[in-house]
């Protein structure tokens, strides 16, 4: 018998009414008292079968979570045991590696499942043998899956459009629940993993919930409901009626169309889609303004979904039990987040209606409004003005290129008009297009400080004109403008690959100035944390490792090394910063790894690659500085 | 954002804020069951009035604990809103007990003491009414609350001789207010109650497999220590009395049915007599709330009139009570809270529970 890593267990827990305690909880279970606990509470609001609205619920029903740390569980809820709404489920809990989706998805009838309180303790289960199980299960019937032909367009054409958002679908029957997910998943996967690679789908589920409100830890990201809610909990997920015909003839039900023929008839699958797909920060599903105000209850007019304030949809869905959904980040970083002017106006309108004024100053202290400010004076001016050169001159100033006339006017603009700026980017194209008769004209301007420039009519107030200086500080402003005509190339270059860039339909890469850019702007400011931990750690088996989590992904920095206090303290340093959005909170970690994955972490720091949690890390704890 | 001026608690979330007053106000599309931001301020006053009757205010959670939530947006524009949580154990009987009572309310119950009844939030109530009240009226027994649930069970308008006030009630599930995580939202409404319910259910030990009463009843441990700070009325609600219908004090009790004036040497004549009866069966730790609270009445009650029993031979549920879903004395502790919470006034409602 060879030795099974703890990930290759699967745990086993089952839910009833305690006759010790009086309450519904786990009756059994191959857990330690502590673990036990612990997977109560992270259960406790999936293990249940409530009916809703006089509907009585399936007698069985299946769940797939996943759990931040890197665990998952598959429940089976059954309508036996102490009562309605107190009912007995089995649960099987393992690592995402090894109870995954797929997995979950074909236990339906495996032999292992209870349907009523074990009379001893329960034991673990060997992922060998689970799989084992699932591989004899028979996938689902093409002919079942072939009439759910337009159900499959419609829920896969909601995810296409938000991609990123949980999805309830509504009415579905209780035979057709785990075809449907199992089709969905089959024929869409593969393409959202590559045309959204930056939104990870975890395909959990769930075929029976009889609620679906924001206040719901963890539901997953797709359930089935008889009904919508009557309740009035607020929700943050798409919903798909399933009886509701397709009428959207968008590009992305074709897509969703192709994708399923791809399931059902072996056709190819669609290489790009068509049209764009929603923009790499998507915008939330809110409610589709009707197109007339007669349909409004007693009047009233429908205010524009854009105007609703972010805080209201544009949060992650079900944050942790305990965590306090964060108003501060969900107020701050649409707008933080803002990649050009038109976004941050959007955002702008958007929290001028929030309702309390006082509540947004608070979520806009002094740090907050310095990044929005350095947005606004830095980025925003200067997209404001190469979108004005290139309304002048074309994109990318091409006509530069060409276009005597064009390059007669840019020279001439460059050495009269006002902006700084605006000279300085004229040159930098110019030079980038070849021309450096009028790129000559920015350093013409310089060498002029002082001189008989001719500004023409001012509309607007300005500062002291650039030209009442002394000679003596000319020198320095030569300098300076050359650094200008340098840093403006780059940004020239950066920003318009990015709008190149920003067509998600041609899915290109990111230009490289782009991530020169980036990567510079993160070294000049890398705010590298260091400090102390303080973990227990076996020397010969294990090693303690910095890393910092951001975006929910765990970044290994380097190895923390024993401090001179002792008593288990460790000095833990952070090396880069991860690359994941700015503004992305982030901690820093020390964690207890097994001496030989050390090595293996080094590298992937090296890598700055970042990582789900391991099941075999045992321990975390935050570093403190 | 323009306000009242008015000072209002959030029942859900415990924030209080100011009311605002903005001509917007979202509407609940059942369709998907989004709420919907609507503009009023272009309709005509009658209009608006309506959009404000059915409509919605988002709180504003100045804390930012706590996920989105809606109030009726006329929430703010009676009297103080009157909380009322109800506390027990799991399977206690609150839901039955609180669909009782809610039904006695809309059938004129409060009527002798000059109360009417009718519903704040409407939709909510029609909800409430949909999943609890109808199927009991049925005879089909209620399933047990589920965990994580956030918001109010019902939202109604009390109009009384003292004037126009929200009725709040919360009723969320036993396990969660047996909880100790402090993180539990679900128990949150605890901060903002006005009143409290405490029900014990009157044991059967075939039930639940228990062979002896619980030294100590966590829900009111926990309930009580979270309001012990507060000046709060409070009423024991001996729930499932119906198997106790031969045993007295409790026949002598359920056998008057609902009572028709207020009368507080009788609420206090019940309060001893249930205090009796719960010391001598040792159920001593359920009668924790009549120790830290100053003013509270103790109550027999029965929700539903006898216990529900498998529809089906081999199952054990869905049940259903075969005798029909007949109640007593449900509205006797609401009664009593409403007297000492001063929605029913005068001076023998002054005296309602006091030592």
């Amino acid at each position: 018998m060879t030795d099974r890593r703890p990930d290759e267990v699967i745990d086993e827990a089952f839910f009833g009414w305690s006759l010790d305690t009086g309450e519904h909880t786990i009756v059994s279970s191959s857990l330690d008292a502590r673990r036990a606990e612990m997977w109560r509470t992270r259960l406790q609001d999936h293990v249940r079968l409530q009916p809703v609205n006089g509907l009585e619920p399936p007698d069985v029903a299946l769940s797939y979570l996943e759990f931040p740390d890197g665990h998952a569980a598959v429940v089976r809820r059954v309508r036996e045991g102490f009562s309605e709404g107190r009912g007995n489920t089995h649960v099987l809990i393992g690592s995402v590696a090894t109870l995954d989706a797929a997995l979950a998805l074909r236990l339906e009838r495996w032999v292992g499942w209870k349907s009523a309180a074990p009379a001893g303790g329960m034991g673990t289960n060997s992922v060998h043998y689970l799989r084992s199980c699932a591989a004899d299960a028979p996938e689902p019937p093409l002919d079942l899956v072939r009439s759910l032909e337009k159900q499959l367009v419609a829920v896969i054409a909601k995810i296409l459009e938000y991609p990123a958002y949980p999805l309830s679908v509504i009415g579905c029957p209780e035979t057709s629940r785990l075809p449907l997910l199992w089709a969905v998943r089959r024929a869409a996967e593969n393409y959202l993993e590559r045309e959204f690679p930056e939104h990870r789908r975890r395909w959990t589920f769930s075929t029976y919930e009889d609620r679906h409100g924001a206040s719901i830890d963890n539901l997953p990201e797709i359930v089935f409901l008889p009904v919508v809610p009557s309740a009035g909990e607020a929700h943050r997920r798409l919903v798909v009626r399933f009886h509701e015909p397709v009428v959207d003839q968008s590009p992305l039900v074709e897509i969703a169309g192709h994708l399923v023929a791809g399931l059902l008839r072996s056709t190819p699958p669609p290489n790009r889609p068509p049209v764009p797909p929603p923009p790499v920060a998507p915008r939330p599903p809110e409610p589709r303004p009707s197109a007339a105000p007669a349909d409004l209850p007693s009047g009233g007019v429908r205010v524009p979904p854009s105007t609703v304030p972010a805080s209201a949809v544009a949060v992650d869905p079900a944050p942790p039990r305990g965590m306090p959904s964060n108003l501060k980040e969900q107020l701050t970083t649409p707008l933080l987040n803002a990649r050009n002017v038109t976004e941050f106006l959007q955002e702008l309108d958007t929290l001028a209606h929030v309702p309390d004024r006082a509540q947004l100053r608070a979520a806009f202290d002094a740090d907050t409004v310095n990044r929005a400010a350095e947005f606004v004076e830095i980025d925003t001016r200067f997209q404001l003005l190469n979108r004005f050169l290139q309304t002048l001159y074309g994109a990318d100033l091409r006509d530069l290129q060409g276009a005597p006339e064009a390059q007669k006017h840019a020279g001439r603009l460059i050495r009269t008009c006002q902006s700084e700026q605006l000279s300085l980017m004229l040159g930098s194209a110019a030079a980038r297009h070849g021309r450096p008769e009028i790129a000559q004209r920015v350093l013409d301007r310089a060498l002029q400080l002082g001189g008989p420039l001719k500004p023409g009519p001012r509309r607007r107030v300005r500062g002291v004109l650039p030209w009442a200086i002394t000679r003596s500080q000319r020198v320095v402003l030569l300098a300076l403008a050359a650094v200008l005509v340098l840093l403006t190339a780059v940004l020239s270059g950066y920003f318009l690959g990015q709008n190149e860039s920003a067509d998600p339909v041609v899915g290109a890469a990111p230009a490289t100035t782009s991530a020169v850019v980036e990567s510079a702007r993160q070294e000049q400011v890398p705010q590298l944390k260091f400090g102390r931990a303080q973990v227990a750690a076996d020397p010969a088996r294990s090693r303690v490792f910095a890393f910092v989590t951001a975006e929910g992904r765990y970044f290994p920095q380097q190895p923390c090394t024993p401090s001179e206090d002792g008593n288990s303290t460790w000095d833990c340093a952070q090396t880069y910063v991860p690359p994941v959005k700015p503004g992305a909170p982030s901690e820093l970690l020390a964690v207890v790894v097994p001496a030989d994955q050390a090595d293996g972490l080094t590298r992937d720091a090296e890598q700055r690659k970042g990582m789900p949690r391991a099941p075999e890390w045992v321990n975390q704890v935050p570093v403190r500085s | 954002m323009t306000t009242s001026g008015r000072t209002t608690r959030c029942p859900i979330c415990a924030d209080e804020f100011a009311w605002p007053n903005e001509p917007e106000v979202w509407l609940f599309n059942p369709g998907d069951g989004r709420y919907e931001l609507f503009d009023i301020s272009t309709v005509s006053p009658v209009k608006q009035a309506d959009l404000i009757r059915n409509g919605y205010r988002r709180c504003p959670n100045p804390s930012a604990d706590m996920v989105e939530h809606f109030l009726p947006a006329s929430f703010g524009h009676h009297g103080d809103p009157l909380v009322i949580g109800l506390v027990g154990a799991p399977s206690s009987g609150k839901t039955h007990l609180l669909t009782a009572m809610i039904r006695q309310a809309f059938l004129n119950g409060l009527a002798a003491y000059g109360i009417t009844v009718t519903a704040l939030d409407f939709r909510r109530h029609v909800h409430f009414r949909d999943q609890y009240i109808t199927p009991l009226e049925r005879g089909d027994g209620l399933a047990g609350t589920g965990t994580g649930v956030i918001e109010a069970a019902d939202i109604l308008l009390l109009r009384g001789p003292t004037g126009e006030r929200p009725l709040i009630f919360f009723d969320v599930s036993g396990e969660d207010l047996r909880s100790t995580d402090a993180r539990n939202r679900a128990t949150r409404f605890l901060l903002g109650v006005d009143a409290v319910i405490f029900v014990h259910a009157s044991a059967d030990p075939a039930e639940k497999g228990l062979s002896s009463v619980d030294s100590e009843n966590r829900s009111f441990e926990l309930a009580i220590e979270r309001l012990r700070d507060r000046v709060l009325p409070a009423a024991i609600a001996v729930t499932k009395s119906d198997r106790l219908r031969y045993v007295a004090p409790a026949d002598r009790w359920l056998h008057r049915g609902e009572e028709q004036v207020l009368n507080a040497a009788r609420i206090r004549a019940e309060s001893r007599d249930v205090y009796a009866y719960l010391h001598h069966v040792g159920s001593g730790a359920s009668l924790r709330p009549f120790e830290a609270f100053s003013r509270c009445t103790l109550h027999f009650t029965s929700a539903s009139g006898g216990d529900a029993l498998p529809k089906q031979a081999d199952k054990e549920f869905p049940k259903y009570f075969p005798r029909g879903f007949r109640p007593s004395r449900v509205l006797e502790p609401l009664i009593s809270i409403l007297a000492m919470t001063g929605v029913i006034a005068g001076q023998e409602a002054e005296r309602v529970g006091m030592p």
